[in-house]
C-alpha cells in the first residue's frame, strides 16, 4: 500500500470518528461528561494524532463526501453523513492543525448541529468558531471552486454505478439449491462458495460494504436450518477466519442480534454466550451482549430501537450512551427531536420551487415510463396526450418547452428498435398536424414578438422538416412563401428529408427540394443537386443549377463546368450564366475553358459575355482575345472578345 | 333498555347484509322476472328467516351516519365495506328495516326494488317494516373519526369503482379522486393523530383497496409534517391513493400467492409501477402529472436498487420517497397470504433498519417523529398490566404517547380512560411505562370496531352506555321521530 493510501485511510478514519462524535453530541447536547461522548472524544483524539503525524489535515467537503489533496476519499456511510452535515451548513473545508480538546470539539459539533439558517445569521461556521476561540479546527468556505461539481450529484451517481450483484443474483451464483448433506455440511460448502465468489468479484474500492450487506440479505433468506448453521460457523471462526470476521463485523447490530437470537431458537446455542464471545474477540462492542439479552428476553425496546438508532446514524458503540436517567427510547427520541429541523429544512430544500423544477422530475419520470412501457396500446394513449402537450407548447410558441417535452421521449424511443422509433415518429407527426403548424404560422405572422416558426419547429429535427415539406407540397402560393422561408432555416442540419424529396414524382416538390438544398445546404449537397440538374423537368433542372451556386459558391465551379459541357441542352446556358455570377478566378477559368473548347458556338459566345462582366473574367477575356491561350480561340471569337473588352473599357 | 345481541345474531346479520348488497347488484344487472332475481330473493328470504330465528323476535337493522347497527351493536366491517348499500338505503330514505318472522320472497323482491329507487314498492311490503326516522337521534355533531370513517369508506368505494373502470378499459374518475384526496387532506390537517389511527383498519380480502387508502392517509400526514404546499400534498395524496393501481393488471392468484414467486410471477408484480403510471397518465390526461412519477417510483429504493430501475440510477423524487415509506409501513403491518402482519412498532424498526438503503433516512425519521416511537394505533401493555391503544403521539417525548385504555389488568373491557405516559410522579419518575406492544389480533381487539364506536375518539361518559342507537324495548317510550312498525296502522 502506498503512502497516499495510508494517509487517505487515516484521514477517513478521523472523519468517521468525528461523525460518531457528532452523533454522540447530538444525542445529549451539552452533556460533555456522558461516557458515550467522552469515549468518542478519546477516539477522535487518537485518530487526530495519528493523522497529524503526516502533517496538517485539510479536506474539501463535497455534498457526498470528502476530497483529500484532489482525490476523493472512499465513500463510507458515516463520512458521507459528516460531509452532508458540513455541506448543508456551507462548510466547504475542514482543516485540523492541532489536536482539538473537548471544548473545541464541543463548539465544532454545536456549530454542525445548528440549523443552517441560524448559522448563516450568526456569521457562518468559520466566524463562530473563530469568535469562540477555537484554533485547532477550521470549518470554512472555500469559494466557488471548492464546490464545483457539488451540484452534479446525479451525474456522479451515473458515473459510479455499483458493481455489487443484488441479493437475487448473488443467491443464484451461490447455487444454494445444489447444496447437499446435513445443515453443517451445507453451511461449510456455502461458506466455501462465498469465499470463492468474494475473491472472484471485482468490487470497487469502498463498495465492499455493499457486498457484505448483500451477503447478509442472502443469509437472511436462507432456509432456517442452513441459516443457523452458517451463522454458527461464522461466529465460531470469527477469531481465525478474516472472511468470517468481515461478515460478522459488517452486520448491523440489528442483523447480528437477530441472527444470534435465531441461533438460540432450537436451544442448540446460547445467544448471550455467543454475543459475549464476539465481544471478547473484539469483533463487536459489549453493547451486543445487552442487546442480545434484551431481545432474547422479549424486551422489544432494546431489540428494535437499537437497530433503529444504528440505521439512523446514532452510534451506540458504548453501552453507557444510554444513560441511567433515560431509556434507549428516550435517547432516540432526543436524537429525533434534535434532528427534526435539519431534516425538514433539507427535505424542503429539495422540493421543486419553480414550475421548471417541478417539470424536471416529471420529465425524468416520463422518460423512464416511456422506456419501460412495453404495452404499445397503453404507450400509444400516453404518447397521444404527450403529443397534445407538444401542440400546446407549439401554440404558445415556446421552443424551450417544446424541446423539454421532446427530449425525454426522443431519448427513450429514438435510439430503440425500429418499431419504437416509428412509434415516436407517429406521435411527433400527430403533434405536427398540418392545422397545428399552419395555425402557429398564422399566429406568428399576425403577432409581433415571441419565437419565430423556425425556432419553434427546430427541436423536431428531421421530422419537423418532413412535415413542413408535406405542407409545402400542398400549400397555396401565399403559404408556400412562408413555408419556404421557415424551411430554409429549419432544414439547416436536417437535410436528409430534403434530399429524399429529390426522388418525389411531383416535379414541383423536387424543385422546392432543390431550392431548399441550395439555401440550407453546403457543399455536401452538390452531388445531389448535379443529379437533380438532370431531372426530366426543365424547371427542376434550372432550379438545381441555381441552387448549386447558392449551396457551394466557388466549390460548385467544377460541377457547373461539367454541366455546361455535358448537361442537357437547356442546362448548359444556365450553368454558364451561373458561372458568370461567381466572382472567383476558378469561375473565370472555367468560363475561359468553355469559350475555348465547347462545341456549342452560342455557348462559347455566352461564356465570353460572362467574362466581360468584370473582375477576374476580363483578364481571361484579354488573354483569349489576344490568342495567348492553347487552344486558341477561333478568329471570329477573338474579334468578338476584343469588341467585348473595348465595350467594357468604354463603359468603364 | 336495549335487547342484548348474541354472537350468532351478529354473524347472521352480517351475512344478511352482504347478501342484500349482492342482491342489489343482481337487481341492477338483471331485468324483472329474470331467474337470477328469483334465485337471489330466495336466498335473501332464507337469510332473513335464519336471522329472525336466531333473534327469536323481529329484527331491526339501522343505518346511521353510513354505519349499520343491529340494536346497539355496530356492524363495523359492513359499515366500511358495504358503502354502496348504505348509500342506496339513504337514497331510498330507509333509516331502519324491521324483519318480522314470515318474510316472503315477494317481500324481499319489493325491498330490493325499493332500494333500486322504485318508491311504490314500499306498499307491497307485508312482513318488512321500513322506518324513515332514526330511532334515537344520535349526537348532532359528527365526530372527526366518524367523518374520517365515512371518507375512508368513500375511498374504498372509489377504488373499487376505479378498478372496475380500469378493467373495463375506461379511465378512473379523476375529479372524484381529487375531491377525496382534498377532503382527506383537510381532515388530516385538522387532526393527524385521528387519521393515523384510521390506518389501523385493514382487510385481508380487500387488502389492496385498504392499503391504498392507508398509504394515501400516511403520505398526506407525512406531507403535512414536512411542510409540503397544498398543491404538492394533493398531488402526493393522489399518487398515494393510486400507487398500486397497476395491480389491477396482476392476476389475483399472483397477488395472493402463498410462497416464493416464480420468475414470471415476479415479473408480473414488478410491472405494476409501470402499469400504474400509464393508468394515472391516462386518467389525469397528463403524462407529466406529479402523481405519475409517484406511482412509477414508489418501489425504487433510495440507494438506486428496487424496481423499476430508474435511468442513470437517479434517486426517486421526494414525494415518491414519502409514499415508499408509507407503503412499506402499511404493507408490513397488514396480513397477507404469505406472512403474518408485523406489529406497528416492529414495522417501525424494519423501516429504520432500511433507512439509507431502501428508504430516505430523513423521511423515515420524519415518519417516526410523526407516529411516535410507539406508533399511533399500537396496542400496548403498561407496567400496570392494563392494555391501551396509542391515540396520540407526544410532540417532544416521542416515547411517551397518550393512550386510551381498552382492557384492564385482568383482560376485561376497561373504561376508555386517557393516559398520558409523559406524566411524572413527585420523585420525577414516569408514572407509567410500556412493557411491550401487543398484536391486536392476539388479544382479540378489533381496531375498526373501537374506532367506529368512538372509544378512541372522545371519552364516553359512563352513564351513556356504549351504543349510539337502540331499539326501544316493548313498553319503552320511543324517542321523537320513531315510527313503530310493529303496530298495524
Amino acid at each position: 500500500m502506498s503512502e497516499g493510501d495510508d494517509r487517505a485511510r487515516e484521514v477517513a478514519e478521523l472523519l468517521r470518528q468525528l461523525w460518531l462524535g457528532l452523533a454522540a453530541y447530538r444525542l445529549f447536547p451539552g452533556s460533555l461528561n456522558r461516557p458515550g461522548f467522552a469515549a468518542a472524544v478519546e477516539r477522535i483524539d487518537e485518530s487526530v494524532r495519528s493523522a497529524l503525524a503526516a502533517g496538517p489535515i485539510d479536506v474539501e467537503v463535497r455534498s457526498e463526501g470528502f476530497v483529500l489533496e484532489g482525490t476523493p476519499l472512499p465513500p463510507i456511510e458515516s463520512t458521507e453523513r459528516l460531509a452532508r452535515a458540513c455541506f448543508e451548513r456551507r462548510v466547504e473545508r475542514v482543516a485540523i492543525g492541532t489536536v482539538p480538546d473537548v471544548r473545541d470539539l464541543e463548539r465544532a459539533f454545536a456549530v454542525l448541529s445548528m440549523p443552517s439558517e441560524d448559522l448563516r445569521e450568526q456569521g457562518g461556521a468559520e466566524e463562530m468558531l473563530a469568535s469562540a476561540g477555537v484554533g485547532s479546527i477550521v470549518l470554512s468556505a472555500l469559494g466557488p471552486s471548492a464546490v464545483e461539481g457539488a451540484d452534479h450529484e446525479a451525474e456522479d451517481v451515473v458515473a459510479n454505478p455499483a458493481r455489487v450483484p443484488d441479493a437475487h443474483v448473488l443467491a443464484s451464483q451461490l447455487r444454494i439449491d445444489d447444496l447437499a448433506g446435513g445443515p453443517e455440511t451445507q453451511a461449510e460448502a456455502l461458506f466455501g462458495r462465498l469465499r470463492g465468489l468474494v475473491s472472484d468479484l471485482s468490487i470497487e474500492a469502498g463498495r465492499e460494504i455493499d457486498l457484505h450487506a448483500t451477503v447478509h440479505d442472502v443469509v437472511t433468506e436462507l432456509p432456517a436450518e442452513l441459516r443457523r448453521s452458517l451463522v454458527e460457523l461464522l461466529v465460531d471462526r470469527v477469531r481465525e477466519d478474516p472472511l468470517a470476521e468481515r461478515f460478522i463485523g459488517t452486520m448491523s447490530n440489528a442483523e447480528l442480534t437477530r441472527a444470534l437470537v435465531d441461533l438460540g431458537r432450537d436451544g442448540r446455542r446460547d445467544p448471550v454466550e455467543l454475543a459475549t464471545h464476539l465481544a471478547a474477540a473484539g469483533v463487536r462492542h459489549l453493547d451486543l451482549v445487552d442487546l442480545t439479552e434484551a431481545l432474547e428476553a422479549g424486551r422489544e425496546e432494546a431489540g428494535t430501537i437499537l437497530a433503529g438508532l444504528e440505521a439512523l446514524g446514532v452510534d451506540l458503540a458504548e453501552p453507557e450512551t444510554v444513560g441511567p436517567e433515560g431509556s434507549v427510547t428516550d435517547a432516540l427520541a432526543g436524537y429525533l427531536t434534535a434532528t427534526e429541523r435539519d431534516d425538514v429544512r433539507t427535505m424542503q430544500a429539495t422540493l421543486p420551487r419553480t414550475d421548471e423544477q417541478r417539470q424536471t422530475s416529471a420529465l425524468l419520470a416520463l422518460h423512464d415510463y416511456v422506456t419501460l412501457e412495453h404495452d404499445d396500446e397503453r404507450l400509444g394513449e400516453v404518447l397521444s396526450m404527450w403529443a397534445q402537450g407538444l401542440q400546446s407548447a407549439m401554440a404558445m410558441r415556446d421552443p424551450v418547452r417544446v424541446r423539454e417535452l421532446l427530449e425525454p421521449v426522443r431519448a427513450a424511443l429514438g435510439g430503440a428498435g425500429d418499431e419504437r422509433q416509428s412509434l415516436y415518429a407517429a406521435y411527433v407527426r400527430q403533434a405536427l398536424a398540418p392545422e397545428a403548424v399552419l395555425a402557429i404560422m398564422d399566429t406568428a405572422r399576425a403577432e409581433d414578438g415571441g419565437a419565430t416558426v423556425p425556432e419553434v419547429l427546430e427541436p423536431f429535427g428531421d421530422l419537423g422538416v418532413e412535415v413542413l415539406l408535406d405542407l409545402l407540397a400542398e400549400a397555396d402560393r401565399e403559404r408556400r412563401a412562408h413555408l419556404l422561408a421557415a424551411l430554409r432555416q429549419v432544414a439547416r442540419g436536417h437535410l436528409r428529408p430534403v434530399v429524399a424529396r429529390l426522388e418525389d414524382p411531383r416535379w414541383y416538390v423536387v424543385r422546392n427540394a432543390a431550392n431548399l438544398l441550395g439555401n440550407a445546404g453546403g457543399e455536401e449537397v452538390l452531388d445531389q443537386l448535379v443529379w437533380a440538374a438532370r431531372h426530366p423537368s426543365a424547371q427542376v433542372r434550372k432550379e438545381a443549377v441555381k441552387a448549386l451556386v447558392v449551396a457551394g459558391g466557388v466549390k460548385a465551379v467544377p460541377h457547373l463546368r461539367t454541366l455546361a459541357a455535358e448537361g442537357l441542352q437547356d442546362v448548359r446556358p444556365t450553368a454558364v450564366s451561373v458561372l458568370g455570377a461567381i466572382f472567383a478566378p476558378e469561375a473565370a477559368a472555367a468560363l475561359g475553358d468553355i469559350a475555348r473548347s465547347s462545341t456549342d458556338r452560342g455557348l462559347r459566345r455566352q461564356a465570353l459575355d460572362e467574362l466581360a462582366e468584370g473582375g477576374e473574367g476580363r483578364e481571361v477575356l484579354r488573354l483569349l482575345s489576344e490568342g495567348d491561350t492553347r487552344p486558341r480561340l477561333p478568329w471570329k471569337l477573338r474579334r468578338y472578345a476584343r469588341r467585348l473588352l473595348r465595350d467594357a473599357r468604354g463603359a468603364g | 333498555m336495549s335487547v342484548p345481541t348474541s354472537e350468532i345474531e351478529i354473524v347472521r346479520a352480517r351475512e344478511f347484509l352482504r347478501t342484500l348488497s349482492a342482491a342489489r347488484q343482481v337487481y341492477a344487472l338483471y331485468p324483472g322476472e329474470h331467474p337470477k332475481r328469483m334465485e337471489t330473493t330466495a336466498d335473501l328470504t332464507g337469510q332473513i328467516g335464519g336471522l329472525c330465528d336466531a333473534r327469536g323476535r323481529p329484527v331491526v337493522l339501522f343505518v346511521s351516519d353510513g354505519n349499520f347497527y343491529m340494536g346497539a351493536t355496530l356492524l363495523a366491517w359492513e359499515s366500511l365495506t358495504l358503502n354502496r348499500l348504505a348509500q342506496s338505503m339513504a337514497e331510498a330514505g330507509v333509516r331502519s328495516l324491521e324483519f318480522r318472522p314470515g318474510v316472503t320472497q315477494s317481500d324481499a323482491d319489493a325491498l330490493l326494488r325499493l332500494l333500486m329507487g322504485e318508491k311504490g314498492a314500499e306498499k307491497e311490503l307485508a312482513w318488512i317494516g321500513v322506518n324513515r326516522a332514526t330511532p334515537v337521534v344520535p349526537d348532532a355533531d359528527v365526530s372527526g373519526m366518524s367523518e374520517l370513517l365515512q371518507s375512508y369508506a368513500a375511498g374504498l368505494e372509489l377504488l373499487r369503482q376505479t378498478a372496475a373502470r380500469l378493467l373495463a378499459g375506461r379511465p378512473a374518475d379523476l375529479d372524484a379522486t381529487v375531491r377525496l384526496t382534498e377532503h382527506l387532506a383537510e381532515l388530516i390537517s385538522d387532526d393527524p393523530a385521528q387519521a393515523l389511527l384510521l390506518t389501523t383498519v385493514k382487510s385481508y380480502d380487500e387488502y389492496t383497496y385498504h392499503h391504498m387508502v392507508n398509504v394515501c392517509i400516511l403520505s398526506l400526514a407525512l406531507a403535512r409534517a414536512i411542510g409540503l404546499s397544498h398543491e404538492q400534498s394533493i398531488a402526493l395524496g393522489i399518487g398515494g391513493l393510486l400507487h398500486d393501481v397497476g395491480k389491477v393488471k396482476v392476476p389475483r392468484e399472483v397477488l395472493q400467492h402463498d410462497g416464493l414467486l416464480n420468475e414470471e410471477q415476479w415479473r408480473l408484480i414488478q410491472r405494476h409501477p409501470v402499469d400504474g403510471a400509464g393508468l394515472v397518465a391516462v386518467t389525469t390526461r397528463d403524462p407529466l402529472h406529479p402523481a405519475m412519477s409517484v406511482v412509477l417510483e414508489h418501489h425504487a429504493a433510495f440507494d438506486g436498487s428496487g424496481y423499476p430501475s430508474l435511468s442513470g440510477r437517479r434517486v426517486a423524487s421526494l414525494p415518491s420517497r414519502i409514499v415508499s415509506v408509507a407503503d412499506c409501513f402499511d404493507a408490513i403491518t397488514s396480513k397477507r397470504s404469505y406472512r403474518k402482519p408485523e406489529e406497528r412498532r416492529q414495522a417501525l424498526a424494519i423501516l429504520q433498519t432500511g433507512a439509507g438503503r431502501s428508504f430516505d433516512p430523513r423521511v423515515v425519521r420524519t415518519f417516526v417523529r410523526l407516529v411516535g416511537l410507539f406508533p399511533v394505533g399500537s396496542l400496548v401493555q403498561l407496567s400496570t398490566g392494563e392494555v391501551g391503544v396509542v391515540v396520540r403521539n407526544h410532540e417532544r417525548a416521542l416515547g411517551r404517547p397518550t393512550i386510551r385504555l381498552v382492557l384492564d389488568a385482568e383482560g376485561n373491557a376497561a373504561e376508555a380512560t386517557e393516559i398520558d405516559l409523559s406524566e411524572k410522579v413527585s420523585d420525577g419518575a414516569f408514572r407509567w411505562s410500556v412493557v411491550r406492544t401487543i398484536d391486536p389480533v392476539e388479544m382479540g381487539v378489533d381496531m375498526l370496531s373501537l374506532l367506529a364506536s368512538g372509544r378512541l375518539d372522545v371519552p364516553i361518559p359512563p352513564d351513556e352506555g356504549p351504543g349510539l342507537v337502540h331499539e326501544p324495548a316493548p313498553g319503552e317510550t320511543p324517542p321523537p321521530g320513531y315510527v313503530d312498525t310493529h303496530s298495524p296502522n
